[in-house]
């Protein structure tokens, strides 16, 4: 395959993975397109030879996960309305547009670790890597993220 | 449907449904390559990108080398005073507290006539769309940091939302088709930018202010060109390049296990590499994490420039720059104008990360080398 034609199949394969993780660590869909952009960039730019899709994908949540990072190393950016996006959003049902909301309303050091495990299905050690954290870290945060959604969801209810 | 929040195939599925519904651009592709292109990097194709309509200067230009006394004197007032937000602005992030960034102030007196010296009048414009963007006066770095006074006027209206960005931040709303006011540099390396507009001096139809930068490769890339891009939602058009003949030079500290850390009158820069050279096993990445840093005058004051503990940035933004464990730097445009000569010490704490996930607790105090 071209070169020309793999890149443009890695953009449309990968664009939406990049795009929600970048919206998990930045709250805010004009930034996260715009790291979208960037980290499809550094892939045209850089070259690499891969060894498969995973290897493509695995990358790319690395990149992506430093761009957010050394873009907006600090919370510099307030957050958008999450709802009032998700609103806009074409979700499966309502409860999944508020589980998506939950989320993005976790601290970042949960809500991280959980899209990457639960939605990119990194296992925990690959995340540990990612984010830099040691395994046992992210199983902490996996678990008491979970909580936090579980007692948000129960709020709720009441 | 009861929505499952513990482990399992079903939190994954539950996961990937609520992330369904939202979608990267659907012309991704096409502004990847616009991108890729304005930026003067490698690929043909012709990139959608709107026609630059550039304005010749030449009359301003002709003023050029004796700047700051042709611009009056107001650089840096204008760039390190408060922007007419007051002196400290804070905000609060999701629940997580209140953050703060404050202000720095401007002796004149303090001034060295070095200094004022090395600012240059750029004389940089680009129309497009009802936009025009002038770009006055800047002063860089041998760090390859600088910042630059700029007023851009539309008379049909300049869409800066104040909820975006930290109070002070001038970031464009979403119904603006103006996206972004950045920077590009001549040899296509990527800038971290901060715009910081002037409240007292700006209108509906005219926003002045400074954009503070620094290039990812360092002065090199500065040295190649400074261009100044208005990036809309379907392209970019740029100034000219402004190549900066005057360079702000920089003061080098060190810690007792030679961790370096240069400092210019507008930057703070801590040499990744020799922390990595100072410590065995670190990880390529991102070695180091800093949570506080500060410098103490000879006089002991002591300037803040981060604070994790009590949530004060006071910097035009930092970046993490250089590749993967190649040439990494931490970079800190501080709120107040520094003065080298006259710093005893620079402080700095926070976490070092080894290969194996562990992390370490770092604290380093900085003494000049010369």
């Amino acid at each position: 395959m071209d070169a020309e034609k793999w890149f443009r199949e890695a953009v449309e394969r990968h664009r939406d993975m990049v795009f929600r993780l970048a919206y998990t660590y930045l709250r805010d869909p004009a930034d996260a397109d715009d790291v979208t952009q960037d980290v499809f960039v550094k892939l045209l730019r850089s070259g690499k030879r891969f060894e498969g899709d995973e290897h493509l994908r695995y990358w790319l949540v690395r990149v992506t996960i430093n761009e957010c990072k050394s873009l907006f190393r600090k919370p510099w950016r307030r957050v958008e309305d999450i709802e009032a996006y998700a609103e806009t959003l074409q979700a499966p049902s309502e409860q999944h547009r508020d589980l998506l909301v939950r989320v993005m309303r976790l601290p970042e050091k949960y809500r991280v670790p959980m899209v990457l495990h639960y939605y990119i299905g990194l296992s925990t050690d690959e995340v540990a890597r990612a984010i830099k954290v040691p395994a046992a870290t992210v199983r902490t945060r996996l678990a008491r993220g979970r909580a936090r959604l579980k007692s948000m969801l129960e709020g709720e209810k009441r | 449907m009861m929505m499952n929040t513990m482990p399992g195939k079903r939190s994954r599925a539950d996961m990937q449904g609520a992330f369904e519904g939202m979608h990267a651009s659907e012309d991704m592709y096409e502004k990847v390559m616009a991108r890729a292109s304005h930026r003067g990097r490698k690929r043909g194709g012709v990139p959608k990108i709107a026609v630059v309509a550039t304005i010749a200067l030449a009359v301003a230009l002709a003023a050029g080398g004796t700047a700051y006394a042709v611009l009056g004197g107001d650089f840096f007032f204008r760039g390190w005073g408060d922007h007419g937000h007051g002196q400290v602005n804070t905000w609060t992030v999701d629940g997580d507290g209140v953050y703060s960034r404050t202000f720095g102030t401007v002796d004149e007196g303090e001034l060295s006539d070095e200094l004022k010296a090395s600012v240059e009048y750029a004389g940089r414009a680009v129309e497009a769309r009802g936009y025009t963007l002038l770009v006055e006066s800047v002063l860089v770095d041998d760090l390859g940091c600088g910042a630059a006074t700029f007023t851009l006027s539309n008379p049909d209206g300049i869409k800066i939302n104040p909820a975006y960005g930290v109070p002070g931040d001038a970031v464009f709303d979403d119904t603006s088709d103006l996206r972004l006011l950045r920077v590009d540099f001549g040899d296509g390396v990527f800038a971290n930018d901060v715009v910081v507009y002037d409240a007292d001096d700006s209108t509906d139809t005219k926003v002045r202010g400074t954009i503070y930068f620094n290039a990812w490769n360092g002065a090199g890339s500065v040295a190649s060109g400074i261009k100044w891009v208005l990036t809309f939602n379907n392209g970019d058009v740029a100034t000219d390049a402004f190549v900066p003949a005057k360079t702000v030079k920089s003061r080098e500290f060190k810690t007792a296990d030679g961790v370096r850390a240069m400092v210019s009158p507008i930057a703070l820069v801590i040499d990744g590499e020799s922390v990595m050279e100072a410590h065995d096993n670190l990880y390529g990445v991102d070695p180091l994490i800093i949570h506080n840093l500060s410098v103490t005058m000879e006089d002991g004051t002591n300037l803040v420039i981060t604070d994790d503990d009590a949530r004060a940035y006071n910097i035009f933004g930092s970046c993490l720059r250089g590749e993967d464990g190649v040439n990494l730097q931490i970079v800190y445009r501080p709120t107040q104008l520094l003065t080298p000569d006259k710093i005893a010490s620079v402080s700095a704490s926070g976490d070092l990360h080894h290969t194996d996930g562990q992390n370490e607790a770092w604290q380093a105090e900085f003494l000049p080398t010369a």
